[in-house]
């Protein structure tokens, strides 16, 4: 049985956003690069991209796939580095150990599983920095 | 009267041969952790051949990053085995992007993926390596 992931992950799309400082400020998906577009986006923002998650069935015997764990890269990109850094902290704190309500599912508390340093694009205009953490979300059918 | 007496001069040294690993255990664990980066190394070149775009800041392909990773000699040092598979020289600036992602690009990470689909068979090298050093 499937298990759609698209009211997980609207469920952390909407614990970030629910930050007014982030409300606006959060896509999902890349955003367009300057090279290809006439509006690039201004720094600060926050991009999140999602796998589609890893099914399983938890028990040796059974059929039906009851857990998904979806894996979510959340980018925060500021002017500099401590721009990106700074709301990297602010998403961190609305996602960090955040249990989502989900109609059909249970939730565990969100994983911060892995992150990088933080990076710098120069080929752009405007020059960019993002940090980039992974957080992991395990679900199961209710 | 009853006299007894305990001798611990046996336990003692059965109790030395566990806590002390066989020196056996540790070169088949270096073995193990140098077949398994080797894996690693290939399914990541692998994976990174398998993205199907353009890739990067001005589009650059990906065909030389797969064939950059490598890892250094596996030390063993303190009874652990370590190595770290890595890009390297000039290409190695494209493994973060492709690893983590970018704002504008989605994140690849065939790094992650690699250790991941060789976990298991790790596992089972560090079983054997264990395993034939103590028999």
């Amino acid at each position: 049985m499937a298990l759609p992931k698209r009211p997980l992950i609207d469920a952390v799309l909407a614990q970030l956003r629910a930050d007014t400082a982030l409300a606006d400020k959060v896509h999902f998906g890349a955003v367009p690069d300057p090279e290809h577009t006439d509006a690039p986006l201004d720094p600060p923002y926050v991009v999140v991209h999602a796998d589609t998650g890893t099914g399983e069935r938890e028990r040796l015997s059974s059929t039906t796939t009851t857990r998904t764990d979806i894996t979510l890269t959340v980018q925060a990109v500021g002017g500099t580095a401590t721009q990106a850094l700074w709301w990297s902290d602010r998403a961190a704190a609305r996602l960090m150990d955040h249990r989502p309500v989900v109609a059909g599912y249970t939730c565990e508390p969100l994983r911060h599983t892995d992150s990088a340093a933080i990076e710098q694009v120069t080929e752009f205009t405007p020059t960019i920095h993002y940090s980039s953490d992974d957080y992991v979300l395990t679900a199961r059918s209710a | 009267m009853t006299r007894f007496e305990f001798e611990t001069y046996g336990m003692d040294a059965a109790l030395a041969y566990f806590v002390r690993t066989p020196p056996r255990v540790l070169s088949n664990m270096r073995s193990a952790v140098e077949v398994t980066a080797r894996n690693v190394k290939d399914t990541a070149g692998e994976n990174v051949r398998a993205i199907p775009q353009r890739v990067g800041p001005k589009g650059g392909r990906l065909k030389p990053l797969s064939h950059a990773f490598n890892y250094p000699k596996v030390t063993v040092e303190n009874n652990a085995a370590e190595t770290r598979v890595k890009a390297n020289g000039k290409q190695a600036r494209l493994i973060g992007p492709i690893e983590n992602g970018t704002p504008h690009t989605a994140p690849k990470k065939p790094l992650k993926r690699a250790a991941d689909a060789n976990r298991a068979d790790f596992i089972r090298g560090i079983e054997k390596a264990v395993e034939d050093g103590t028999s």
